[in-house]
């Protein structure tokens, strides 16, 4: 009864502590995107850098490899706006701002890729 | 019996639930706000939101009072005093001593801080967007404008009153962020959050406390040199450079940083650091250092207790000795 008891409690203590481990890496690997610029490729070459912390609103003629892809960067975001692709599923994820949701035009093979302009050891940078 | 065996279950339990809450993450607040034509990014430690719009609107008021492109409905402002030529206006308690600030300011960078640079700064401005440089009779004429004019101050049984006389405009560009800084500053300090945060005025003017118990340094990364970084706690920081809002025209780089003296837009180097423990003087001093020479800055480094740091042509020409340029 006693080793029951004992037994029990340990499972309940390191149950919590693995709870608590799992809160700690999702709020490490979650971070807040600041400084971010867009890589934009048309197959696997990089086309276009875009300083997306610049908040401009302007639109980007990328070719792609079966015809013109508009990309819009608006407030700081980016989004395909108009793409030659017979599906649009591109156009339909609209704009990101995000560091790990890309923004995919297959049919083109044009993507996007937001990634943050700090090296990953600064703190801040000025 | 049972109250001794439900002691003995969850007392472990207890003790485990205590143990993180005390060693866990300190409660961290941050939030991102749109002041002075820039963001600002705060973030805290062990603060509440209600401490997160205090601060909000220490930036909000400081904004408005600096504004000189907009009038505002609660008080004076840059905007009202400078279309008020030679008249005495009674201004607000926090305006007055901003104003107050920016008199010291002047006389620390030598003169080549000088808030009478309003018309100027416009009229750069404008032309720089068009990537055009400003007729240069213009120029003249506001540079003796500059001369002609003055500001005069006033405290009177606890009135506070302005006069600006002459046809310049006053430009709190060079102070408003640091300064702000500084009064952010004293909000954390008097409710006890002074330890652990960073205040990001625009990439410009920063305010460091310690990043951590563990770890007192922050790293600062320097946009001007690619993987360059430095490490500082418990200060404030002034950054001034061509690189963001510079303009080439010809080959030559014109800033946003106007001297004074000569109404020229060129600056001696392609950025300055500063960083010291004042706000409105490492601010100040950033833009100031733009237009020395080398030998001044180091006279105004040690009077101010201040350290600079100097970059030019892919180099860092001067590096104060208690900094260290660091690369990742």
């Amino acid at each position: 009864m006693k080793n029951k008891t004992l037994r029990n409690d340990i499972i309940l203590i390191g149950s919590l502590f693995l709870i608590f481990i799992s809160i700690m890496i999702g709020f490490l690997l979650t971070s807040s995107s600041k400084n971010l610029i867009a890589n934009i490729y048309v197959s696997n070459n990089l086309v276009e850098t875009i300083d997306l912390s610049k908040k401009e609103n302007k639109d980007y003629k990328i070719n792609g490899t079966h015809g013109e892809v508009i990309v819009r960067t608006k407030d700081g975001a980016i989004a395909i706006i108009e793409s030659t692709c017979p599906h649009h599923d591109c156009i339909n994820v609209g704009y990101v701002k995000e560091t790990n949701k890309p923004i995919i035009c297959a049919y083109n093979e044009v993507y996007i890729i937001v990634l943050s302009s700090y090296q990953p050891e600064d703190d801040i940078k000025i | 019996m049972f109250i001794y065996k439900m002691k003995k279950r969850f007392l472990p339990t207890l003790l485990l639930i205590s143990f993180l809450s005390s060693c866990s993450v300190t409660n961290k607040l941050e939030k991102i706000f749109y002041f002075f034509d820039s963001y600002e990014n705060i973030s805290l430690s062990n603060a509440s939101q209600e401490n997160m719009n205090d601060l909000e609107e220490i930036l909000s008021l400081y904004d408005k009072l600096s504004d000189n492109y907009n009038s505002s409905s609660r008080f004076e402002n840059l905007y009202s005093i400078n279309l008020k030529k030679s008249q005495k206006i009674e201004i607000n308690k926090e305006l007055y001593e901003m104003f107050k600030n920016s008199e010291d300011l002047q006389e620390i960078s030598k003169g080549f801080y000088n808030p009478l640079v309003g018309k100027l700064s416009k009229l750069y401005k404008e032309s720089l967007a068009h990537n055009e440089l400003p007729n240069q009779s213009i120029v003249s004429e506001y540079l003796s404008e500059i001369k002609l004019s003055s500001i005069v101050l006033e405290e009177t049984n606890n009135q506070y009153f302005v006069t600006k006389n002459g046809d310049a405009e006053i430009d709190f560009g060079a102070i408003a962020k640091g300064y702000v800084l500084d009064k952010c500053y004293e909000y954390l300090r008097e409710n006890e959050l002074e330890k652990y945060y960073i205040i990001n005025c625009g990439s410009s003017s920063i305010a460091l406390g310690e990043k951590s118990e563990n770890q007192k340094d922050f790293k600062v990364g320097l946009s001007f040199k690619n993987k360059a970084y430095i490490e500082l706690n418990n200060c404030f920081v002034g950054v001034s450079g061509v690189q963001e809002q510079g303009v080439t025209i010809e080959g030559v780089t014109y800033s946003h940083i106007i001297n004074p003296f000569t109404g020229s837009a060129i600056n001696n180097y392609d950025a300055v650091l500063v960083a010291g423990n004042n706000g409105a003087l490492c601010d100040v001093l950033s833009t100031s250092f733009m237009m020395m020479d080398l030998e001044s800055i180091k006279e105004i480094e040690k009077e101010q207790n201040v350290k600079a740091l100097i970059f030019d042509n892919d180099e860092f020409v001067y590096i104060n000795n208690d900094l260290e340029v660091l690369y990742h």
